[in-house]
């Protein structure tokens, strides 16, 4: 029997860059599920909505095997994770900094000795702030992107980072002219 | 207040890549990550979504009860038809078939008789949609094939072939389903997530229109199907 197939999606790269995604970032995106979620067939639910969010961002990956990247997949899955949390915990509000993150912790925090004012300053930002900004500056997503990708209200991403934007300016100024 | 002048914006995207850095610092490496496994559930989810990724409109049919139910629709096809004209043909299998795979996955144009004199003459739209260029052909023995795009990132794929052997599978989960008169037979179109699937035969070549684009545009482009010029 003649078997047509035809694929609609757009180029050969996107349907390469998926896969390679998967075979890079799937047990990454395990651990940090099992550090949320600490139940393994939820980690893997979760690992699988993330994919399926990744889909409506391929265009805006450029290299699969990057630290940008790696970055994007790690904020993207503890945001599905934390989703995934709420639910089970039937809670109505964001509860985005109630559940541990396992990205970072405070006391792992790396001292440097060139370490701005200014970094020291992202690091004290709610962690949904500094995602926002993460995804805002570092990825170039807009404030409508971010709501989707961290399962948050546009609006809210809007003010976050209206404030956080704020802060950081006064900061920054402080920092070139300080009195 | 904003930032507003390109040095604190550079300051700033420099203090959010040692963030990040941080950020990356505290994941696992790779030595750690080795002991994580996978249930054979997940795996064979996530093969079925990357199967879906390289075939977004089109996915095979990949159960064992999906396969025998469309062998034993062909073989009863095969033994109930035996003679009828092209267009009694088309309508009533075509009805006959999407009413009985709309839960599946499959359109199955039964075996026609074999047309050993069949020479195949390719038919080409000659009316495309707003900024649509051909961009690959193939014209084989049995079988002509164009791509079609627009430059950014529309795609609108062309294929006729003869008519007889012809299966198409597609995915008709949450896709709408109609039927329309074309060339004056009845065509199947398939719309979902904003694509449209365009299929017909005329008893002797079947064909199909695929692609983003708009659907009455795909229709237009089927109805100005003329032989393709020789030269």
């Amino acid at each position: 029997m003649l078997f047509l197939c035809l694929g609609l999606l757009e180029t050969e790269e996107e349907k390469t860059k998926f896969e390679l995604l998967y075979e890079q970032y799937r047990k990454l995106m395990k651990y940090i599920a099992c550090g949320i979620l600490h139940d393994e067939y939820l980690a893997e639910d979760a690992v699988h909505d993330t994919f399926l969010k990744l889909t409506k961002y391929l265009d805006s990956i450029e290299t699969v095997d990057s630290p940008k990247t790696k970055a994007f997949i790690a904020i993207i899955t503890e945001s599905v994770c934390k989703d995934m949390y709420a639910k089970r915990r039937r809670e109505q509000t964001t509860s985005f900094d109630d559940a541990a993150s396992v990205l970072i912790q405070n006391d792992l925090f790396l001292q440097r000795d060139n370490q701005t004012v200014i970094a020291s300053k992202i690091n004290q930002l709610p962690e949904m702030s500094r995602y926002i900004l993460i995804l805002r500056y570092l990825h170039g997503y807009n404030s409508k992107e971010i709501a989707d990708i961290l399962n948050l209200n546009d609006g809210l991403v809007r003010k976050r980072l209206e404030r956080a934007r704020r802060e950081l300016t006064v900061l920054l100024r402080e920092e070139k002219n300080p009195e | 207040m904003t930032v507003d002048s390109a040095e604190e914006y550079e300051q700033l995207q420099q203090a959010l890549e040692l963030y990040q850095e941080q950020l990356l610092a505290g994941l696992p490496d790779e030595k750690e990550l080795e002991q994580i496994t996978f249930s054979r559930s997940f795996e064979k989810r996530m093969k079925k979504m990357i199967v879906r990724q390289k075939h977004p409109f089109f996915t095979r049919i990949n159960t064992t009860g999906k396969r025998v139910a469309c062998l034993l629709a062909a073989a009863f096809t095969a033994l109930a038809v035996i003679s009828f004209s092209a267009r009694a043909l088309a309508n009533p299998v075509i009805d006959f078939f999407i009413h009985a795979y709309e839960q599946f996955s499959t359109i199955i144009f039964p075996q026609d008789a074999p047309a050993s004199s069949a020479v195949f003459e390719a038919y080409v739209p000659t009316v495309l949609p707003e900024g649509f260029r051909a961009d690959q052909e193939r014209l084989l023995e049995n079988l002509y094939h164009c791509r079609y795009t627009d430059g950014s990132g529309g795609v609108i794929q062309y294929e006729q072939s003869l008519y007889q052997n012809a299966q198409t599978n597609f995915d008709t989960e949450n896709a709408v389903i109609e039927r329309i008169p074309l060339n004056g037979t009845t065509a199947v179109c398939v719309e979902k997530d904003g694509s449209f699937l365009l299929i017909w035969n005329d008893g002797k070549y079947g064909y199909t229109i695929s692609g983003t684009a708009d659907r009455d545009d795909l229709i237009r482009m089927a109805e100005s199907l003329l032989p393709a010029e020789t030269e």
